[in-house]
């Protein structure tokens, strides 16, 4: 019962045939299109490592099927910023040393993603509580916090330079 | 892991989704917002033969005002639930509920109409939702249904929804300007199921008596338990230090908790009979 499935991920469109509907969104991602960034970490709908932004919402693409991604727009970490420049998330992860082993960090930074999105300027336990969906096990999560907080500032700077 | 083989329809309409389950019977099964679900297919605890989705019917998400109820489409999402404006005024226990099951991520995704239809014994709306007196509303090929919350909650997992019927709206009646509410659970991380859930609804005269309570709690049963001799005692009374440790008392009798992994039956009937009492004081307080 396999189905051709057009979608858009990272700006750029993709035809994929013989989809399965057991297909899981991340192996699609992963497998089919070879964005390898999106993590496998639990197999429990716990780890949030396959953090992707589905149609601008933050979802665990391992617990969403592939053949709902019909149409839809989906942006993976490979996404988030043209060559070469890195998005302050990114940016942040680098300065605030957000990451060790790194397995979570697509995952903590898409969700952060959506977080700023939602509040642009949250406490530190705002960004714990719109974390919950992530696990790492490396960091203890205080780099994290504030990598996401040191990208809150950037992009708040960022938006009053272009203000002037 | 991965699912076993299915097939899978995605129907445009309630009456498109009927006539499969009709079709395919016991082999047919719902998909809603899936995070229940999927979760157990790829760990192969089920492995539905066809899956029926929901996702693509119109006119099954919605958050609106009808008639002194909040009708709430089944396939509305926790996110929107807890972020609709009119269920923060109107049903804040139910928005407060909304923003605790699972995380951020899951919210997105998952749905108040699939939460109760899977009626896991330590999720968080069954509780809530016989506090408030909620109304199911069942569609199915011959009619539709309605249902109260009591009725509907029959058993571990199981509701009273059957194999060729959708729930289709969560109706919920407003609770009067002057109540209350406050639901409470305890679980051991943020995205874990509660170890056990109390909701608790005041509603108080002016002078200050309460008319009414409805205390629910979750997690101690296989079904959302009413603690109706707690509310009886509640009834037409001012609160006062002794009568929450009395209600309390009231509110564990004759409880007969689970043991499991995560917490003991006495160690949930110890914390149910805590946060009774804790949201009595919270609820109090505020319309005090």
């Amino acid at each position: 019962m396999v189905r051709t499935i057009r979608v858009t991920v990272n700006g750029q469109q993709y035809i994929e045939e013989n989809v399965e509907p057991r297909l899981l969104l991340v192996h699609f991602l992963r497998d089919r299109l070879g964005l390898t960034g999106a993590h496998v970490g639990c197999d429990s709908t716990n780890c949030g490592a396959c953090t992707v932004l589905f149609n601008g919402m933050a979802v665990k693409s391992c617990t969403i099927l592939a053949v709902r991604a019909q149409d839809a727009h989906i942006t993976t970490i490979e996404g988030l910023a043209p060559e070469g420049k890195l998005h302050p998330l990114q940016e942040g992860f680098w300065e605030k040393h957000g990451l060790q082993c790194g397995y979570c960090t697509p995952g903590m930074i898409m969700s952060g993603m959506q977080l700023l999105q939602r509040h642009p300027e949250p406490t530190e336990e705002l960004v714990r509580r719109e974390l919950e969906g992530n696990l790492c096990r490396c960091t203890g999560y205080q780099n994290i916090v504030e990598a996401i907080l040191w990208a809150a500032d950037k992009l708040k700077s960022e938006k009053s330079a272009e203000k002037r | 892991m991965i699912p076993r083989v299915f097939d899978y329809f995605d129907p445009t309409s309630t009456q498109g989704a009927l006539d499969l389950l009709v079709k395919y019977g016991d082999d047919a099964k719902l998909l809603a917002g899936g995070q229940s679900l999927l979760p157990l297919m790829k760990l192969r605890l089920a492995s539905p033969r066809v899956l029926v989705d929901l996702w693509r019917v119109a006119g099954l998400s919605y958050v609106r005002e009808e008639n002194g109820f909040i009708a709430i489409g089944a396939m509305t999402t926790h996110y929107t639930m807890h972020s609709s404006e009119l269920v923060q005024n109107k049903i804040p226990i139910l928005a407060q509920a909304a923003q605790v099951v699972g995380d951020p991520l899951v919210r997105n995704l998952g749905t108040i109409g699939g939460s109760a239809a899977h009626a896991a014994p330590n999720a968080d709306y069954p509780a809530v939702l016989v506090a408030l007196g909620a109304e199911f509303r069942i569609l199915r090929s011959r009619g539709v249904r309605t249902v109260g919350a009591k009725e509907f909650f029959k058993d571990i997992f199981t509701t009273t929804l059957q194999g060729d019927e959708i729930l289709s709206e969560v109706r919920i009646p407003i609770p009067p300007a002057t109540s209350s509410g406050i639901y409470l659970k305890l679980s051991r991380r943020g995205t874990d199921f509660a170890v056990v859930s109390v909701a608790v609804l005041v509603k108080r005269r002016a002078d200050g008596v309460c008319e009414s309570a409805d205390v629910a709690l979750g997690g101690v049963g296989n079904v959302p338990v009413r603690a109706t001799n707690a509310e009886s005692l509640l009834q037409g009374q001012i609160l006062t230090a002794q009568l929450i440790e009395q209600v309390g008392e009231a509110a564990v009798e004759g409880l007969d908790p689970p043991t499991d992994v995560h917490a003991d039956s006495q160690y949930r009937i110890d914390v149910s009979k805590v946060y009774v009492k804790r949201a009595l004081r919270a609820v109090w307080g505020e319309i005090s």
